[in-house]
């Protein structure tokens, strides 16, 4: 006699076999209980029937010795699915692996035993790795999650996924910044500041009318990252005419001396010591974007020098004066018959430099020594 | 049902005080005054902290 109670015959399925019910297959997931950061180790230590501790040892050291395991660590939290800690906690426990155990400590031995025999190139190595990929991708992760916080006002939550998705999101909102920041300091030093600035203000009317329809609030940020390096290069006079590179000028009279010396980025060098200046003087500007101005005079001449230094310094022999919003003047004059280099420094970033040598004498690692002897300070300001 | 027009703040804010930094900006490319670094930072802080105020102003109301 059979004490089944007795299903009705369905006219489209078949029987079912009488045997054992199919057994779903074990999943790893992540535990929602057993967890110090996504509960990966603790999801791991219950599929093996492991301790999680050895898997949470195993992942720290493989930071510090080359950072594999911290990637592998962030491709399981993504892809692996959180678990159910009540169903998980139902089923049947298995014993404990001995074999595993072993297994995972040798591992784990393996890992960690060059991190004791080799500690000066583990830390090289962690040092490298950490300085170039895991320390930035960290950084880009939390900077991503701020961004996005800040952007919605909302902490990114969900499924692990909604927050790798918020989280790249607001990463990729800081690229797209980044790449404005550059192209709008590019455009605001080559001539485009006023094209610029115009589109600031486009922007800041566009986020005006958005307020009315609902906020715009993902254009603040890529419209301040166009705004700010406009400021910026404004503010310290940034000016990339004349190029990019190391400019050396030698003239050997004063016919060969321009008026104006410029360079966008880079150093430029006027070297004055083979010139004979006319006893009325002679003006020279130099423009530099970022980089350095430096002249080079004969010891003997009178210089008088004014320049405008957004962020460096400005070094006239052995006088100097550094920070932002440099202003320096030092008027000068000399006796009856000796000359005057007037010397005007425009530099964005950077250094101008004036400082004296002997003809063929290198003047690249000259000490600044005292100048101006042959001539009367009149005043100073820097 | 009554549908609310009051505006998103913190765009708003924002909207105001960038159209004011790109005019200050535009008028240092004009050649109306120049700008420096001593000017440019607070104004900065100006518009980063009304943006931040606009947004946090917002989401409380």
């Amino acid at each position: 006699m059979n004490d089944e109670p007795q299903q009705p015959p369905e006219a489209d399925t078949p029987e079912p076999a009488p045997t054992a019910a199919p057994q779903a297959p074990r999943r790893i997931t992540r535990s929602r209980s057993d967890r110090v950061i996504a509960g990966v180790a603790g999801g791991l230590g219950r599929y093996f029937n492991v301790d999680p501790v050895i898997f949470r040892i195993a992942f720290a050291a493989s930071l510090v010795i080359g950072g594999l395991g911290g990637l592998l660590y962030l491709a399981a939290w993504v892809f692996i699915p959180e678990g159910d800690d009540a169903q998980q906690a139902a089923a049947p426990p298995r014993e404990r692996s001995g074999a595993l155990t072993v297994l995972a400590v040798v591992a784990l031995v393996l890992v960690a035993g060059p991190l004791l025999l080799a500690p000066v190139l583990l830390l090289l190595g962690a040092g490298l790795f950490a300085g170039l990929l895991v320390l930035p991708l960290a950084a880009i992760a939390l900077v991503g999650f701020l961004v996005w916080w800040l952007v919605t006002g909302e902490r990114p939550m969900g499924s692990t996924r909604d927050v790798v998705i918020a989280v790249a999101l607001g990463a990729g909102l800081i690229v797209l910044c980044s790449v404005i920041f550059v192209a709008g300091a590019w455009a605001a030093a080559v001539g485009g500041g006023t094209v610029v600035a115009c589109l600031v203000i486009a922007a800041g009317l566009m986020l005006v009318a958005g307020a009315f329809r609902g906020g715009m609030r993902w254009l603040i940020l890529p419209a301040l990252a166009l705004a700010l390096p406009v400021a910026f290069v404004a503010a310290a006079d940034v000016d990339f005419d004349g190029g990019i590179g190391e400019r050396e000028y030698h003239p050997t009279s004063a016919a060969q001396i321009r008026d104006r010396y410029e360079l966008g980025i880079g150093s430029l060098v006027l070297d004055l010591r083979y010139v004979r200046l006319p006893a009325d003087g002679k003006n020279v500007v130099l423009d530099v974007g970022i980089g350095e101005g430096v002249v080079v005079v004969p010891e003997n001449l009178c210089v008088a020098s004014q320049a405008d230094v957004g962020v460096g310094a400005v070094q006239i022999f052995d006088r100097e004066s550094g920070g932002v919003d440099v202003d320096w003047e030092e008027q000068q004059s000399a006796p009856r018959g000796k000359p005057v280099l007037y010397v005007h420094g425009d530099v964005g970033i950077g250094l101008l430099q004036v400082k004296h040598a002997a003809p063929g004498e290198s003047f690249r690692d000259a000490d600044l020594e005292p100048g101006n002897a042959t001539c009367a300070t009149e005043g100073a300001r820097g | 049902m009554s549908r609310s027009t009051r505006p998103d703040l913190a765009s708003l804010v924002a909207g105001l005080a960038l159209v004011g930094f790109g005019t200050v900006l535009l008028l240092d490319q004009l050649d109306v005054f120049d700008l420096r670094f001593a000017a440019v930072g607070p104004m900065v802080c100006a518009v980063v902290g009304a943006i931040l105020l606009g947004a946090g102003l917002g989401r409380r109301a």
